[in-house]
């Protein structure tokens, strides 16, 4: 079980410790604290009561909390104040760092904490109070709290026994140096091995394999390279089927965010099929799965040309559905390396503008293909016959 | 040696006088050399060639000499003036003008028309018969002949008598420098005529200059003063008027301008072309044996017709009638005459006067009368439309057995100013401002909301100037016998008089601009103030909601520990979806707020915002049974650049009318269908459903600003009419260069509205 704080200048907001507490099943143990001292005692607090992890507010200064010795409010301060308190003291003692989850109101989070990227990254996990309504999301976020809390235990652990000195990426990712060898071997990841502080390690694997597609896929990519259709029956027992293979991911994090090794996939595919997975077309690759796996499965349709029988590769960065690399264009990301799968958004949500809502950006090197999908000059030969 | 001159002289004179046929021109030459010798004292002598110069200086334009002799026939209570002219359209042609007006007998002759500046007119500025106002300028007629023609053949003759007189007149050549004016004689000449024959004919010989269509044109316009555009009454309760206004009938007084060209083209004006057929509105009131009044109002020039039933009695008046026609005068209500003519027109003749078994009761409707409080209210801009006397020709009938609590004056100067006299003033001053501001608001409303050229149908005004300064400077071009091109005054005065009042139109149009401006201008202050409290809320709300579903989400839990039953797990269901309801309402706005933020514009993808709009109400539509289309094609569709939430806004608004149109139905039918298409170069968005439709009576009212045909109570979630949904919508177009009107519903459909905007620029 891991112990939390939840720390929240409205008393009410209490019922998210709770909620929160009671979906895990006992994984964790959320107590709720008002900001009732200046930023810099609430930190030494929070460190000295030894949390797995804290869960914060962004406005912790909406209802005022004077001291007993005068009229002063004493938490003038927001989540980002008290988390980069929090931080500083990790840099001196790693073995105290823990995670930072932000729990707030989804426009204060969209408005002004996404505006300001240095708050961004002191904060392992962010969820608005509005996801934690139903009880899927509330147990999703619980699991990645969870996660985030066992994997910062890891670190440390592992930086405990290797005397707190870095250790290599493998042990903390499952991997055996031969597959580390040939998986990881990337600058940027290779530099991830360097890093003493676990938060730190922590954004790190967020960014080069669990949030983008590469080296780790997610469910969404999983499909797309299969080439099954998200609304496919048996996805369940695919996945369990993919994991007795080994193919599932158990690393850092596994548990909050499922993904899967694409090397390990990429090997068993060629294996099933005589032949890469992109090579051939996704209503192929369905029978040839469905045949292996003893499962019967759904092929995905093109959202552009409607037809099973295209090359699917990668989930739309819009719509999340397989797409295939023609009738996508290149998503542009700042932090893109050369491992990683580029992102890319399907024509179809170009042309409906689906992606605008979404805060994706074109690539430059697409954009005239995209303003020709964008004003009918490109149509699917559907559209234009009809 | 002067002496012996006199004494010559005076023998010469004896010897003329002495003689039986005496020789008039020698008697006035001697009788000057004689003067010449009075050596205590001098006197003025005018040289013949001044009347010519008098004729160029006072008569500049030759249409306005033309102008003059037709308003002496009016002023010698003519009832009709022939002009024809031949062979006009070069120097050399000639003209006669003849009318039957009282003529002039030999004495008038010698008196009054050979004498320079007789003041005749002044000491009678009324017309011996017909009681007319006299028009003409005193003493020009003679000077206005000369300019026309180098020759005059003046012939007249009066009633009653069986011979009429015959002047000739040989400008040019007889009233030539160094020539004595009094010295130069002209024999008259007799001629037979029917004792009921009178009137003058001038025929002027050699004209000077040649005649175009403009100026037969401009002298038209000039006699339009001469009598009231309305015609005369000549009948009462179906018994034939000798007299009105206190005066002999006047048959009126028409001119026929008559010419034919070389080019055998017929210029003919008549004044049977009244006046009266460029009103704007025609007016009609009249009160009932009940008391009640009723007003009535067509105006074919706007295309519209109303009428009104006054929400008081009029008990002291009895049953009356008016009618009256409403004039704006604006270029472009006003054909065939200039604005100024018209307002001259107006000036003259305007208001409303009162008649009284058949007879006019002065002085009402005269210039200076203001009986109806018009004047004073405009004047002070207690009324702001155009509802000035001169705004109005009308006339309201009365009877002594009918409105007999409305009696004249003793001295026959008006109406005894009773209670009765008040109700009837405010009864015609009512109806006629009613009907000014409902031309008004007529005026003022477009066709359709989107419809641009809605102020630029008169034309710019830098463009009408620029119109006015081309006619000056072409007038120019064509004035003088000398070929000097100097502006005539009079052509200059008109034109700083249209400019002056093409300036003030445009500054009255800027002002009631300024005035809509800062109503709506006080509007989008109410509604920001909303948006903010919204925005402000709608966060607080959101907030509660959230605590609200994770209080929903303990308590289910403790249920669940303490092994509830479905029975009391269903109570918990229903608040569960009830809040699922409200943050689908909270996320919209959340969401609508979010995009209002973002000020920049952007193409908006049309099959996004629809889908999105679509998915957010979903469960707000399924529990209210509303089933929804949507068809979009072609799935590219995007606007020109927009703001998002503008697009939000107008779905939203045509949700909410018609969820309301079909809650008033109460059809169990409860279909919307939102779809999207491509028309020339607009997207087309269509928003359709089941509800009760729009009335075919209001179609052309629900875009305005506070209409709104719904009532409290009608959707306690969608809310009560404001009167502001559709005009935002309307708005919304308008900025964006685009349109909304209601179109065509499909079979299965009541109700369809359609929202126009500008496709991108790369999809048109």
């Amino acid at each position: 079980m891991f112990k939390g704080i939840f720390v929240d200048d409205k008393e009410e907001e209490k019922k998210y410790a709770e909620l929160l507490t009671k979906i895990s099943s006992g994984k964790l143990n959320i107590e709720f604290r008002l900001p009732e001292h200046e930023v810099t005692e609430l930190a030494d607090h929070l460190i000295g009561q030894h949390f797995d992890f804290a869960a914060i507010d962004f406005r912790l200064d909406e209802v005022p909390i004077k001291g007993a010795e005068g009229n002063k409010q004493k938490n003038k301060y927001r989540a980002s104040a008290l988390a980069q308190q929090i931080r500083d003291r990790a840099i001196d003692k790693p073995s105290s760092d823990l995670p930072l989850i932000l729990l707030s109101q989804e426009d204060y989070i969209k408005r002004i904490f996404h505006a300001d990227s240095t708050a961004e990254d002191l904060f392992d996990l962010v969820i608005s109070k509005e996801e934690l309504v139903t009880e899927e999301p509330l147990r999703l976020a619980a699991a990645r709290i969870t996660s985030l809390a066992a994997a910062y235990k890891t670190i440390q652990s592992v930086f405990a026994k290797n005397n707190n000195k870095p250790v290599a990426l493998s042990v903390l990712l499952g991997l055996d140096s031969n597959e580390a060898e040939m998986v990881l071997n990337h600058q940027a990841i290779r530099a991830i091995a360097k890093i003493q502080y676990p938060h730190q390690i922590i954004s790190k694997v967020m960014a080069l394999l669990i949030q983008r597609p590469g080296i780790l896929l997610s469910d969404e990519h999983l499909l797309a390279r299969l080439g099954v259709s998200p609304d496919s029956p048996n996805i369940s027992q695919l996945k369990a089927k993919l994991i007795d293979l080994k193919l599932g991911y158990s690393g850092l994090l596994c548990d909050g965010w499922p993904r899967w090794w694409w090397h390990r996939l990429d090997a068993w595919g060629k294996g099933i099929l005589g032949a890469p997975l992109g090579s051939s077309a996704g209503s192929e690759r369905v029978l040839k799965l469905s045949s292996a796996l003893k499962i019967e499965l759904k092929p995905a349709a093109s959202k552009w040309s409607k037809s099973s029988d295209e090359y699917f590769w990668v989930a739309c960065s819009s719509c999340d559905h397989p797409t295939e690399l023609k009738h996508s264009v290149l998503g542009y990301d700042a932090n893109y390396q050369p491992f990683l799968e580029p992102s890319r958004i399907c024509w179809y949500c170009i042309q409906t503008g689906a992606y605008d809502s979404r805060d994706l950006i074109i690539d430059d090197s697409d954009e005239n293909l995209a303003e020709q999908i964008k004003n009918g000059k490109i149509q699917p030969q559907a559209q234009m016959s009809s | 040696m002067k002496s012996d001159l006199l004494n010559t002289l005076k023998k010469q004179l004896s010897i003329e006088l002495e003689q039986e046929h005496v020789d008039f021109q020698a008697i006035a030459e001697l009788n000057k050399k004689i003067l010449e010798c009075d050596k205590s004292s001098v006197r003025f002598s005018i040289d013949a060639r001044h009347i010519h110069r008098l004729g160029f200086e006072l008569v500049g334009r030759q249409e306005t000499a033309l102008s003059e002799l037709i308003k002496n026939s009016y002023d010698a209570d003519a009832t009709e003036v022939r002009i024809d002219f031949v062979a006009f359209d070069k120097p050399g042609g000639f003209l006669t003008i003849a009318d039957d007006g009282s003529g002039m007998t030999e004495e008038t002759i010698r008196s009054a028309w050979m004498r320079l500046s007789t003041n005749d007119k002044e000491l009678s500025p009324i017309s011996d018969r017909f009681k007319r106002s006299r028009a003409g300028r005193k003493g020009i007629g003679r000077f206005a002949v000369e300019r026309l023609g180098k020759e005059l053949i003046l012939e007249s003759g009066v009633l009653g008598e069986l011979q009429g007189v015959r002047v000739q007149f040989n400008w040019d050549d007889v009233f030539k420098p160094d020539v004595d004016i009094g010295m130069l004689s002209f024999s008259i000449e007799r001629f037979d005529k029917a004792p009921e024959a009178h009137g003058t004919k001038l025929t002027i010989v050699t004209m000077r200059d040649r005649w175009t269509e403009a100026q037969l044109k401009r002298v038209w316009k000039s006699v339009i003063l001469l009598q009231p555009p309305y015609k005369v009454r000549r009948t009462y309760r179906g018994k034939a008027l000798t007299k009105t206004e206190g005066k002999e009938l006047d048959p009126g007084f028409s001119v026929v301008i008559n010419g034919k060209s070389s080019s055998e083209i017929q210029a003919e004006f008549s004044l049977d072309k009244t006046f009266l057929d460029q009103r704007l509105a025609r007016i009609s009131g009249y009160i009932d044996k009940d008391d009640r009044a009723h007003i009535l109002l067509e105006s074919k020039k706007l295309g519209f017709s109303d009428k009104i039933t006054l929400d008081r009695k009029f008990e002291l008046v009895g049953e009356t009638s008016f009618e009256a026609d409403y004039f704006i005068y604006l270029p472009e209500f006003i054909e065939g005459f200039s604005t100024r003519t018209a307002t001259d027109v107006g000036s003259e003749y305007g208001g409303i006067r009162v008649y009284r078994d058949g007879f006019r009761v002065l002085p009402y409707g005269e210039p200076r009368d203001d009986w109806l409080k018009l004047a004073y209210d405009t004047g002070r801009r207690n009324i702001i439309v155009p509802a000035h006397n001169v705004n109005f020709f009308g006339q309201l009938e009365l009877s002594s057995d009918v409105n007999v609590l409305l009696e004249e004056t003793s001295s026959r100067e008006g109406l005894i100013e009773n209670e009765a006299f008040v109700q009837l003033a405010d009864f015609v001053r009512s109806g006629l401002e009613w009907a000014a501001l409902r031309v008004a608001a007529a005026r003022e409303r477009k066709q359709t909301a989107g419809q641009k050229d809605f102020t630029s149908k008169r034309g710019k005004p830098s463009e009408r100037v620029k119109k006015i300064f081309e006619d000056v400077s072409a007038t120019s071009s064509q004035s003088g016998p000398s070929g000097a091109s100097a502006v005539p005054a009079d052509v200059l005065k008109e034109a700083q008089e249209e400019v002056q009042k093409i300036v003030e139109n445009f500054e009255q149009e800027q002002e009631q601009r300024e005035k809509a401006h800062l109503r709506y201008e006080e509007l989008l202050r109410i509604l920001a103030s909303l948006g903010t409290s919204i925005a402000v809320f709608s966060h607080e709300i959101r907030g509660a909601l959230n605590g609200f579903s994770g209080s929903i989400l303990n308590l289910k839990g403790l249920l669940a520990d303490l092994g509830a039953k479905d029975k009391a797990k269903k109570p918990i269901d229903d608040v569960e979806a009830s809040l699922s309801q409200l943050n689908d309402l909270a996320s919209y706005v959340m969401s609508l707020i979010a995009h209002t933020a973002k000020r920049e514009k952007n193409e908006i993808a049309v099959h996004s915002v629809i889908t999105e709009f679509v998915s957010q109400f979903k469960h707000y539509l399924d529990t209210r049974q509303v089933e929804f289309e949507v068809a979009i094609n072609p799935p590219y569709l995007r606007t020109t650049p927009m703001h998002r939430s503008e697009i939000d806004s107008v779905l939203f608004n045509f949700l909410t009318n018609s969820i309301k149109a079909m809650d008033r139905a109460n059809t169990g039918n409860r279909k919307i269908k939102i779809s999207a298409d491509r028309e020339g170069e607009y997207v087309r968005i269509g928003f359709q459903d089941t509800g009760s439709g729009v009335d075919p009576a209001i179609a052309d009212k629900i875009f305005d600003a506070f209409f709104t045909t719904h009532q409290y109570g009608d959707d306690e979630l969608v809310g009560p009419g404001s009167g502001l949904g559709l005009k935002i919508v309307s708005d919304i177009a308008s900025a964006n260069s685009g349109l909304v009107r209601l179109g065509d519903a499909e079979q299965g459909f009541n109700c369809r509205f359609e929202f126009l905007v500008p496709a991108a620029i790369a999809q048109q």
